[in-house]
C-alpha cells in the first residue's frame, strides 16, 4: 500500500535503466542466467499478497505457488531454492519491471496475452484460472445478469478481469458501477468493508482470499466471470534464449517429476535406481545441464529442494491449505487435466 | 582577469557541464532502450485504449484512443485541482484570519487545526478519512435526508439538473455572461473616468441577465427538468452521486493544503502594520472599504507568490488520489503504459504533462502578481 504511486517507480526504473548500464551498451550482451550465476541471487517478483500464490508468512518468507516457482528456478541455476530475492509489485509496475531489469523473473499471476508477449517474454503457463466474481450471499446475485447497477471493487491499472467484466455488460446488456483500487488488497478490503456489492479477480485468488481473509467466509459466494481461460504464466526479458531455455525447462522438471512420480521424499533413491531416463535428467546426463550452462544435478536439486508440481500445489493452494482449490485444469493431462510435460530426447 | 571575464568563465563551464550531464543521460538511456530491444514511438497514442475508467468528466469509453484517455485524465486532474483549490483557498483564509484572533477559543482551534493538518503526511490524511467514512456511512440500507437525498457508504446522492442536452449552451452563456459583466464594468469604470458619474452597470448587467434568462425558460428551456435519486438497498439510481473516494480525495487534499494557506494569509495579514487600518479610518473609508482597497491589494502583493507554490502543490499532491481509486491523470497514464508497456514514452508524458500545467499555473499567478505589483 505505501509502495504508492506507480509513478515513483516507473519514474525510478527509467531513470536507472537509463544510468544503471553505463557500461553494458555495448559488446555481447551477457545472459540473466550469468549475471544471476555472479550476483548470487534470483530476483524475482511478488504480488502485494494473495495468500496461496505470494505472500511473506509471518517470519517474512515469501510463500505461496508462485513463489515456488522462482524458487525452482533459483535453485537449477545457483543449486539453492533460498537465494531468491522477492520485489512486491501491483499490476501497472509489473511489465515495466521486467523490461528494465528491476527483476529477473515475473512469476505473479500474469496472463499470457498478446500485448503482454509483445512486451517481455512468457516462457511457459504454470497455472490456468478464470476470473471469478464474489458477492454477499445475502444479496441474492446468482447470475452476472443481476449484476445490473451493482458497484463492483476491482483492481485498476488494466488488469485483465475487466475484459470479463465487459462481456458481461455486453451480453447482459446491462452496466455495472466499477471501483477501481491501486491495488488488489484495497479492493478487497473494501468490498469486505461493504463498500460494493461485489469483488472480481482471479479464481484462485477469490477461493484464497474468502477462504484466509473474509470474517465469515460462508457470507460469500463465487460465480465465475466470462467463460475465458486465463493462462498465468511466468515471463523474463525479451532477447534473452539462454534465460528463456533454463526458466522453460526448470518449470518442465516440475511436471515431468510428478508424471514419474518423483518427489522430494524420493528423489535420491530415483537418481541412483530409477529407470534409465529419470536417472539421466536428475543428473546421470550432463549434457541437458552443460547445454544450459547449468550443473549436472540442476533438476535434482530443483525436486529435492522444491519439490514436484503436485508438491507445491498441495503446499500452497490444495486440501492441506485453507484454500482447497480444485486443480481442474491444473492436473496432468492423464488425470484429465491440461497439464504435460515436454520431452526430454 | 577582469571579474567579468571571470564570471563569465565560470557561467560558460557550469553551462557545459550540465549539457554534459543531459547528453550524458540521453546518449546512455538511447543506448539501454536499444540493448533492450524498446523502439521508442508515439503510434500507440492513436490506438484503442481499451481500459475503463470510473468516474471523468468529459465524455469516455474504453474504444477511444489512448491520447484521449490521457486527455480525459488531465480533465479529472485540472477538475480535483480547482475544487481543493477553491475549498483550500476559502479554509485556509478563514482559519488565517481566525488564528490572529483574541479569542482562545478560535485562536486554538485554528492552530491547532493548522498543525494537524501541516503536520500530517497527505496520503495518511487520505486513507484515514476513507477509513473513518467506511467506520461511519450506513452499509446496509442508504439513509434519506431530505427530498431526494440520500446518504451512505455508496455515497452521497442528490437530484441531478437534466439538462436534456442544453449543457455545453448553458456553459457557453456562462462565460459570456461573465466575460459580458467584465466589459460592462470595465466601461463603467472608463466612463466614470470620463464623466466623474459611475453609471449603475450593477443594475443594467442584471437587468439584460434577467431578461435573457426569462427569455430562454419560455423558449426552449422546458427541456430542463430535475433528476431525483432514488435509494435502492444501500446503492442510488439517477441522480448526481457524490462518491465516497471523491469526498476523501477532495476534503483530504483541502484540509492539507488549508493549513499551509491558514499560515501564508496570516503572515499576510500581520505583514500590514496597525498605521494603514488608522489612516484608512482617518480618511473616512468605511471598514469593508478600507479592506476593500486598503489592506487586500498590499495583503495580496506579499501572499501571491506563496500561494503559487500551494496551488502548484496541489497539481502534485492530486497524483496521491492512486490509493483510493480515483482515474486522476496520473491513473490514467499508468494504465495506459500498463496496457502498452510504453513505460519510457508514457514516463515522459507524464512528466510533460504535469510540468506544462504547473508552468500554466504559475505564469497565471505571476501575471496576477504583476499586476498587483502595478496597482
Amino acid at each position: 500500500m505505501i509502495n504508492r504511486s506507480t509513478q515513483a517507480t516507473l519514474m525510478g526504473l527509467v531513470l536507472a535503466a537509463s544510468l544503471a548500464g553505463c557500461s553494458g551498451g555495448s559488446g555481447r550482451k551477457e545472459s540473466l542466467v550469468e549475471k544471476i550465476k555472479t550476483r548470487g541471487t534470483l530476483v524475482c517478483s511478488g504480488s502485494q499478497g494473495v495468500p496461496g500464490l505470494s505472500r511473506p508468512d509471518e517470519k517474512g518468507v515469501w510463500r505461496g505457488f508462485d513463489s515456488d516457482v522462482c524458487r525452482a528456478i533459483a535453485a537449477a541455476i545457483l543449486g539453492d531454492a533460498t537465494k531468491v530475492r522477492f520485489v512486491p509489485l501491483n499490476a501497472a509496475q509489473r511489465l515495466p519491471a521486467v523490461q528494465t531489469g528491476e527483476i529477473d523473473v515475473l512469476s505473479r499471476t500474469s496472463t499470457l496475452t498478446f500485448s503482454r508477449d509483445m512486451a517481455i517474454r512468457f516462457v511457459t503457463n504454470t497455472l490456468y484460472d478464470g476470473d471469478v466474481i464474489i458477492t454477499r450471499k445475502a444479496d441474492g446475485i446468482d447470475v452476472p445478469a443481476r449484476l445490473n447497477g451493482r458497484t463492483i471493487c476491482m483492481q485498476g491499472g488494466g488488469s485483465l478481469v475487466e475484459g470479463a467484466l465487459d462481456e458481461i455488460e455486453e451480453s447482459n446488456r446491462i452496466k455495472m458501477k466499477r471501483v477501481y483500487f491501486d491495488s488488489t488488497i484495497t479492493a478487497r478490503d473494501t468490498y469486505f468493508a461493504g463498500r460494493c456489492d461485489a469483488y472480481v479477480t482471479d479464481g484462485l485468488a477469490a477461493q484464497s482470499q474468502i477462504a484466509t481473509v473474509a470474517r465469515n467466509p460462508a457470507e460469500h459466494v463465487m460465480m465465475r466471470a466470462g467463460n475465458a481461460v486465463e493462462p498465468n504464466g511466468i515471463a523474463i526479458p525479451r532477447g534473452d534464449d539462454r534465460m528463456f531455455d533454463v526458466a522453460r525447462w526448470t518449470f518442465n522438471v516440475l511436471l515431468w517429476a510428478e508424471q514419474n512420480g518423483i518427489n522430494q521424499a524420493n528423489v535420491d533413491q530415483m537418481a541412483k535406481s530409477g529407470n534409465s531416463g529419470v536417472r539421466r535428467v536428475l543428473g546421470g546426463d550432463p549434457s541437458f545441464g552443460r547445454a544450459m550452462g547449468l550443473k549436472p544435478d540442476w533438476a535434482y536439486q530443483v525436486i529435492k529442494q522444491v519439490g514436484n508440481y503436485q508438491e507445491i500445489w498441495d503446499r500452497n493452494l490444495g486440501e492441506g491449505t485453507p484454500i482447497k482449490a480444485d486443480r481442474s485444469y491444473n492436473k496432468l493431462y492423464a488425470n484429465g487435466g491440461l497439464m504435460f510435460p515436454l520431452p526430454w530426447d | 582577469m577582469t571579474r567579468a571575464r571571470r564570471n563569465f568563465l565560470y557561467q560558460a563551464l557550469v553551462l557545459l557541464l550540465s549539457f554534459a550531464a543531459v547528453a550524458l543521460v540521453g546518449v546512455t538511456a538511447a543506448a539501454n532502450l536499444e540493448s533492450r530491444g524498446i523502439d521508442l514511438s508515439v503510434e500507440f497514442l492513436g490506438d484503442r485504449a481499451g481500459f475503463a475508467l470510473s468516474e471523468t468528466w468529459l465524455p469516455y469509453s474504453p474504444d477511444d484512443s489512448n491520447l484521449w484517455a490521457l486527455l480525459v485524465g488531465v480533465g479529472n486532474t485540472l477538475m480535483i485541482t480547482l475544487l481543493v483549490a477553491v475549498l483550500a483557498t476559502a479554509m485556509g483564509a478563514g482559519l488565517g484570519i481566525l488564528r490572529i484572533s483574541d479569542n482562545p477559543l478560535s485562536g486554538g482551534f485554528a492552530r491547532a487545526w493548522v498543525e494537524f493538518s501541516r503536520n500530517t503526511p497527505p496520503i495518511l490524511l487520505l486513507l484515514f478519512l476513507y477509513s473513518l467514512l467506511g467506520q461511519v456511512l450506513p452499509v446496509d440500507r442508504a439513509v434519506s435526508l431530505g427530498t431526494g437525498i440520500h446518504l451512505s457508504l455508496r455515497g452521497l446522492a442528490v437530484p441531478a439538473l437534466d439538462l436534456g442536452g442544453h449543457g455545453p449552451f448553458l456553459l457557453l452563456a456562462l462565460l459570456g455572461g461573465f466575460a459580458g459583466l467584465c466589459f460592462l464594468g470595465r466601461a463603467a469604470s472608463c466612463r466614470q473616468r470620463q464623466t466623474g458619474i459611475r453609471p449603475p452597470w450593477q443594475a443594467i448587467g442584471a437587468g439584460v441577465l434577467i431578461a435573457l434568462l426569462t427569455g430562454w425558460l419560455l423558449g426552449p428551456g422546458p427541456g430542463v427538468q430535475l433528476e431525483l435519486p432514488v435509494a435502492n438497498g444501500p446503492d442510488f439510481s439517477g441522480g448526481f452521486i457524490l462518491t465516497p473516494e471523491f469526498f476523501t480525495l477532495i476534503v483530504g487534499l483541502s484540509v492539507y493544503t488549508s493549513g499551509f494557506i491558514a499560515e501564508i494569509v496570516r503572515t499576510g495579514l500581520q505583514s500590514i502594520t496597525l498605521g494603514q487600518w488608522e489612516a484608512a479610518v482617518a480618511v473616512g473609508l468605511s471598514r469593508s472599504q478600507t479592506l476593500r482597497l486598503v489592506i487586500i491589494p498590499q495583503m495580496l502583493r506579499v501572499i501571491i507568490p506563496p500561494m503559487t507554490s500551494q496551488y502548484v502543490n496541489i497539481v502534485k499532491n492530486s497524483t496521491l488520489v492512486i490509493v483510493i481509486g480515483y482515474a486522476d491523470f496520473m491513473v490514467t497514464a499508468g494504465t495506459m503504459i500498463n496496457k502498452t508497456s510504453r513505460a519510457v514514452e508514457g514516463t515522459l508524458i507524464i512528466i510533460a504533462v504535469y510540468l506544462i500545467i504547473n508552468l500554466a499555473l504559475a505564469a497565471v499567478m505571476n501575471h496576477l502578481n504583476r499586476s498587483m505589483e502595478k496597482a
